[in-house]
């Protein structure tokens, strides 16, 4: 393992951090991409979750209009989430009436930064960030990258969650402008059950194991189990 | 945390050196408490070193969280990025490149007049340890001493290094060997 010169915080997904020296780089941007229901939006809350109890702030960006209380109500039964944490060390921040009405990527932006000077995480994520591009008027490369470069100088961990579309990987527009990428997927077991899985696809400045590893969502939220396939 | 209560009883309104040791994910929140609490002191003038990113972050973030910045000068280590801030371009000293990072020392040397002026009350420089990848340890220690030397004279004078001690054990010493007094937050 070459020295670490790379300041880190701890992810909160069970089994990961022994995956990447440790956790994340601090400040650094990240993609958890995924096709639905391979478990992005539970991965972004664990790792906000996690962050309280080490004393830290969060906000969640969300660009779906979804209403606090219905978001919670599908979460709540995971043991990590302590839904009084909302509002307080985890502001809920949705992105939709921003979105719709001016659909510019630097009105945007400005609001974005705004709500982060105002509130001070040290965890942030937008979930989910590819809504956007369908959205915005303008470059959606420019802006990605400009809010990647934002987000970082922020000093947050940030994690931004993509859907995957059918024959893409991951979406590559995002991957170019963020340190890691995570890909989450489901698979079939040689005995045909089906399975999901993570994945550490890149991560800037960090040895990490490779390849898919079995991942299980339980009350506790989610467990790597790195070498089962 | 109350860490502007912390500093102001370690400080007592004395000048001097002073390294604040904090870790990473919280130097932010300490940084606006500190320089909330130091441009409510005196005449609140001072000089704010942005190491790791423009200046116009920090600037935004203390207009947002309501801290006066109007005698503020703010110093860029690594970016121009910063002068898009138009209100204070008059505020801000850049440097073209994180290349460039090796003549910090040089820059505080000879503009010592202008940063003496605008430090009346204190320097602050924010996150140090971030100069580790740019900067080998004696550049760091000219850097440092040139900053230190600004309050020759001048008794209420407070130079403060914010830094994580855990992550740059080696940069932190060389600001202690400077006679800093340690404060952790």
């Amino acid at each position: 393992m070459v020295g670490d010169t790379l300041e880190r915080v701890r992810s909160g997904i069970n089994g990961m951090d022994e995956m990447m020296q440790g956790g994340f780089a601090f400040p650094s941007t990240v993609l958890v991409a995924g096709s639905a229901g391979t478990g992005k939006t539970t991965f972004a809350l664990q790792f906000l979750a996690h962050g309280v109890k080490d004393g830290e702030q969060g906000i969640f960006f969300t660009t779906l209009s979804e209403p606090t209380q219905w978001m919670l109500r599908f979460v709540t039964h995971f043991s990590f989430l302590d839904k009084d944490t909302f509002g307080k060390q985890i502001k809920y921040v949705d992105l939709g009436p921003t979105l719709r009405k001016d659909r510019d990527p630097d009105v945007l932006l400005k609001y974005i930064d705004d709500q982060i000077a105002e509130y001070m995480p040290q965890r942030i994520v937008i979930d989910p960030i590819s809504v956007i591009g369908n959205m915005i008027k303008g470059d959606y490369r420019m802006f990605l990258y400009d809010l990647a470069n934002h987000l970082k100088n922020w000093r947050a961990v940030s994690i931004l969650t993509g859907e995957v579309l059918p024959k893409e990987p991951y979406p590559v527009e995002i991957s170019y402008i963020v340190d890691t990428v995570v890909l989450l997927s489901l698979g079939l077991t040689a005995e045909g059950a089906r399975r999901k899985y993570l994945e550490i696809l890149k991560m800037r400045g960090t040895q990490h194991t490779t390849g898919q590893h079995l991942m299980d969502v339980s009350r506790d939220g989610i467990t790597v189990t790195v070498g089962l396939k | 945390m109350d860490s502007a209560a912390a500093f102001r009883r370690t400080l007592s309104g004395e000048g001097g050196v002073f390294v604040l040791d904090v870790k990473c994910t919280q130097m932010t929140r300490v940084l606006v408490d500190i320089l909330r609490h130091l441009t409510g002191e005196g005449d609140g003038s001072g000089v704010v070193f942005s190491v790791d990113r423009p200046s116009a972050f920090l600037s935004r973030l203390l207009e947002r969280q309501g801290v006066p910045q109007d005698r503020l000068l703010y110093l860029d280590a690594v970016t121009g990025i910063s002068g898009e801030e138009p209100g204070r371009v008059d505020q801000l000293e850049l440097f073209s490149s994180p290349f460039c990072v090796n003549l910090f020392s040089e820059f505080v040397n000879c503009h010592s007049e202008k940063v003496a002026a605008g430090s009346k009350g204190f320097v602050v420089v924010d996150n140090l340890g971030a100069l580790k990848p740019y900067m080998t340890n004696p550049c760091v220690e000219r850097m440092v001493g040139a900053l230190t030397r600004l309050g020759d004279g001048a008794p209420g004078f407070k130079c403060i290094f914010v830094m994580d001690r855990g992550s740059t054990p080696e940069l932190y010493d060389i600001v202690i060997r400077h006679g800093a007094k340690e404060v952790a937050l």
